[in-house]
């Protein structure tokens, strides 16, 4: 606490969590050690100023509330009434894994219908035996979010997957928080050879001011297909530090789908490392934000072996003052001919006072490659709306129209029609058009 | 077209694998001692006779620039220069300051014909009538080291009322143009290297072209580092005034060295209402021997203000040099509807490393940009596109329309691309895309089935790759880059 990095009452109160919680958390002695070298780190650097840059537009160090102490656990009656609000996906139905206040509770989780091909096993019990891992991707190692995750990790899921399973319920991983804190989860997700799965993670939280620090590992064996979808519904309070690692095989298809809709500050950032041959690797998303609110996208996608697909597609939606960040970047390695990689991310400013910065990035060394970015902001189309209004659409439904089919088209994506029926139910509610 | 064969029997003499220009001429030159330090700084200023508030002006940049460190961001990696153990003045040795070329060392006169760039480059463009000769000229304010030792057409670009010449002259001869605006588009203390070459500046060019006046010639200064160890330190300043036009061409080649040369010059440009600067770069310095020693270190600030409204400034730049290149040739797009355009085209080659692009800042109403990069990397080098473009919450209507592609040759290459693009006006539009690929094998295949030679049908698909930028060249520079071009990629295939 004495190093010139910690500044801030932030960074202060950041610190003196990491020590005093020390004791409390989960782990054997060797995880231990991960979390003290996590905690001299940050010692060392701090939250990250805008002169960091992958932190350039999302300043950490600012939203970072100075009055830190970990979230509280929650008395289950409490939190089953908050459970029956937090169902934002109620177009499909799922195997639901619950995570309340940063814990997994077996309790409140919906397995009925698991069948044998998924395991489920709580990170906090895997920790304390010693058989949790930490093993990020070369691309994520030193990434600050992580860094702190692991220092003050709670708890998570491990769901493993059997080889060549096709799981036709989608699995719901849900995280609610409720009454404010701090809470730090990280969970694995195991996708056997072959097997077949829709994962859903959903984020949501009351009015008070909480700070969650999530990740997700995704191990994708070969010639498995993974469809991932996210929604980040936090509250109005809420800060949210999203990571996503996936390290993918080879005849992979991996999709994943972000939806970034609420939460007073949100990182949402994903790893992805092609690992084998011959697989494909889509990225979508889009990020509603309105008032003051700030949503960042970041990604990087490491190809690392030749012949992979990668494609990135982004829509953000800005009104009022709201801050929005897109950060991508492909790294094509020396060794990844034949790479087809392909990133667009576009934005549409609603409001005066609302900003966007938009930052692709290639980072190539190979030859045999087509590689290509696109980032595009503006306004919406005069045109566009003077026709819906010549046709009676008050001018307020006519914008809502628009930015629907704006959205609809990074939707359209999806490959997995459910997602679609949700991800749309979600916005047109949103909007205030769902009838 | 005399001047397109002469272009082109001079690139014709380069060879393949050696760089021709690498010879030393041997003139006495004076020397301020090695290294950097107050009195250095004094030396200089009294070299250069120049009032006191330069050498105040001199010693505060120096002062800050103790202060400061060296920029690491950029995808680059080198040594880190010695700033001790350099030279930051030498001057060739001139009798009294020439009138007219034959006063001019003959020696340094065989240097230009060496590099083929003759000071009567009037004779060569003339044509046939003197009428013609007014739009066809080309005035040279040559640069040898640091010193200005010769300057044409001085008496006819005085008729038209325009200013050219060094800027240590323009500092003893226009005080009040050279306090009024140098620095105020780079300012001292804007980053590591401008406010070096802010505390050391040794020489370069200073253009004013008054209200109204389009200027007659396109201007042109040619580079040339010599003398070991010694810094480049230029400088320009070019201000159009309100209505005028001027096009600017910078080209420039070194001699072979073992040991790395530093340069960091800093070009300021101002645009004034209604006014028009086209600023056009041939960079080919000295990249470095094949197994990448030596070579030029090229940190350069350059940045145009479209100070007014309906101002329009241009860049277009082709590098094929240095070792090492920092360079974001950048415009503040001030003034309502003002217009700023950025061609490059950047290639690297051998163990060469170019981090370089374009800032474009949209501060005033209905202001437009437009970038256009082309990136070839090959051998072991690495290409980086680095770039912004933003628009200030008043800046309504601001367009951009930004276009880098890159194409890698061989599989021991890199090619970057790091945009920025930030908006704070809704009804800013701003484009961005880039692509990265390779020379495909049906391009090559089609040409090769007609008899092409594989070297001459990868420059043959470079250039067509490069067209839209070369076209953004004054003649005089395009077939000279073409050339170049070819040349830098020559070994590149096979």
């Amino acid at each position: 606490m004495t190093t010139p990095a910690i500044k801030t009452a932030a960074d202060k109160a950041l610190a003196s969590l990491i020590e005093s919680a020390k004791g409390a958390l989960p782990g054997n002695e060797s995880f231990a050690s991960l979390r003290s070298a996590a905690a001299s780190a940050f010692e060392e650097n701090g939250l990250p100023t805008r002169r960091v840059e992958e932190w350039k537009y999302s300043d950490l160090k600012k939203a970072m509330p100075a009055d830190l102490a970990l979230a509280q656990p929650v008395d289950s009656a409490l939190a089953k009434q908050q459970l029956s609000g937090a169902d934002i996906i109620k177009a499909v139905e799922t195997c639901r894994l619950v995570l309340v206040n940063g814990i997994y509770s077996a309790e409140l989780s919906d397995l009925a219908d698991l069948g044998d091909a998924i395991s489920v096993r709580s990170v906090a019990e895997a920790l304390q035996a010693g058989e949790f891992q930490l093993d990020d991707p070369a691309i994520a190692q030193g990434d600050i979010a992580l860094s702190l995750n692991t220092a003050l990790l709670q708890d998570g899921v491990i769901v493993e997957i059997a080889a060549g399973a096709e799981i036709d319920k989608p699995l719901e991983i849900r995280h609610i928080m409720i009454g404010g804190g701090m809470a730090t989860v990280r969970n694995r997700v195991v996708i056997g050879k072959g097997s077949k799965v829709g994962v859903i993670e959903t984020f949501t939280g009351d009015e008070a001011a909480y700070q969650l620090n999530t990740a997700i590992d995704y191990r994708v064996a070969d010639d498995a297909k993974l469809n991932v979808l996210r929604i980040i519904n936090e509250g109005d309070n809420g800060l949210h530090l999203g990571s996503t690692t996936a390290t993918v095989g080879g005849h992979v298809h991996f999709e994943h789908f972000t939806l970034s809709a609420s939460g007073k500050f949100v990182r949402s950032q994903s790893f992805v490392a092609m690992l084998g041959e011959y697989s494909d690797a889509d990225l979508f998303g889009a990020s509603l934000v309105n008032g003051s609110r700030h949503s960042d996208i970041t990604l990087k996608m490491d190809h690392a072996v030749p012949n992979c697909n990668s494609k990135e597609q982004y829509r953000t939606v800005l009104d009022d003052k709201a801050v929005g960040v897109f950060q991508g970047q492909i790294i094509v390695r020396q060794y990844a001919q034949k790479t087809d990689a392909k990133m667009m991310s576009q934005a549409l400013l609603l409001s005066e006072d609302a900003s966007f910065n938009n930052k692709p990035e290639l980072e190539i060394y190979a030859d045999d490659v087509v590689c290509g970015h696109g980032a595009t902001c503006g306004e919406l189309d005069e045109d566009l709306l003077f026709y819906l209004r010549a046709r009676g659409i008050s001018k307020d439904l006519a914008k809502k129209m628009l930015v629907m089919a704006f959205l609809a088209e990074a939707i359209e994506n999806v490959s997995d029609d459910r997602f679609v029926e949700a991800l749309e139910a979600y916005i047109l509610d949103r909007l205030g058009l769902a009838d | 077209m005399a001047a397109v064969k002469e272009t082109v029997d001079q690139v014709k003499q380069i060879d393949v694998d050696q760089y021709k220009y690498g010879f030393v001429t041997d003139i006495e030159s004076e020397k301020a001692p090695l290294g950097l330090n107050e009195d250095v700084i004094r030396f200089i200023s009294a070299k250069k006779h120049e009032p006191e508030w330069m050498l105040e002006w001199r010693l505060d940049a120096y002062r800050r620039w103790l202060t400061m460190e060296e920029p690491t961001w950029a995808k680059l990696d080198y040594p880190k220069p010695k700033f001790n153990e350099i030279y930051y003045y030498s001057a060739p040795k001139v009798a009294e300051g020439p009138k007219s070329l034959d006063e001019v060392d003959p020696e340094l006169l065989k240097t230009y014909a060496k590099l083929g760039i003759p000071l009567q480059e009037q004779e060569i463009l003339a044509g046939v009538t003197e009428e013609n000769r007014q739009y066809s000229k080309v005035a040279v304010d040559a640069v040898f080291d640091s010193v200005s030792v010769a300057t044409t057409f001085k008496e006819e670009l005085k008729k038209a009322g325009v200013i050219f010449c060094s800027i240590s002259e323009a500092i003893r001869e226009h005080p009040e143009l050279v306090k009024k605006y140098l620095a105020s588009v780079v300012p001292v203390s804007d980053n590591f290297y401008a406010t070096l070459n802010s505390a050391v500046f040794t020489d370069g060019s200073f253009v004013y072209v008054p209200e109204g006046v389009r200027c007659p010639m396109e201007l042109s200064t040619y580079f040339r580092i010599n003398e070991q160890n010694t810094g480049q330190f230029e400088r320009t300043l070019i201000i159009a005034d309100k209505g005028s036009y001027v096009s600017y061409l910078e080209g420039c080649t070194a001699p072979q060295r073992d040991e790395n040369q530093l340069h960091a010059a800093v070009v300021e440009l101002i645009a004034l209402e209604d006014a028009e600067i086209k600023y056009s770069t041939v960079q080919n310095w000295y990249p470095g021997d094949s197994e990448g020693k030596g070579g030029i270190y090229n940190f350069v600030t350059k940045r145009g203000d479209c100070r007014e409204k309906n101002a329009k400034i241009s860049w277009t730049q082709v590098e094929t040099g240095s070792a090492i290149t920092w360079k974001y040739p950048s415009c503040i797009l001030r003034g309502d509807n003002s217009t700023g355009e950025f061609y490059s085209i950047a290639i690297s080659n051998g163990y060469q490393q170019i981090d370089s692009g374009t800032k474009m800042i949209h501060l005033g109403k209905n202001t437009s940009s437009r970038i256009i990069s082309k990136g070839i990397s090959a051998g072991r080098s690495n290409n980086t596109y680095r770039g912004l473009v933003s628009a200030h919450k008043k800046a309504a209507n601001a367009r951009n329309f930004t276009q880098c592609d890159s194409l890698l040759i061989g599989d021991q290459c890199g090619a970057h691309t790091v945009p920025y693009v930030e908006s704070k006006s809704a009804s800013a539009i701003f484009e961005h895309e880039a692509t990265t690929s390779k020379i495909s094998d049906d391009q090559m295949f089609y040409c090769q089935a007609r008899g092409i030679g594989e070297e001459e049908a990868v420059a043959l698909i470079v250039n067509g790759f490069v067209k839209d930028v070369i076209q953004q060249l004054p003649m005089e520079f395009a077939v000279e880059a073409q050339k170049l071009i070819n040349i830098s990629l020559e070994g590149s295939v096979g």
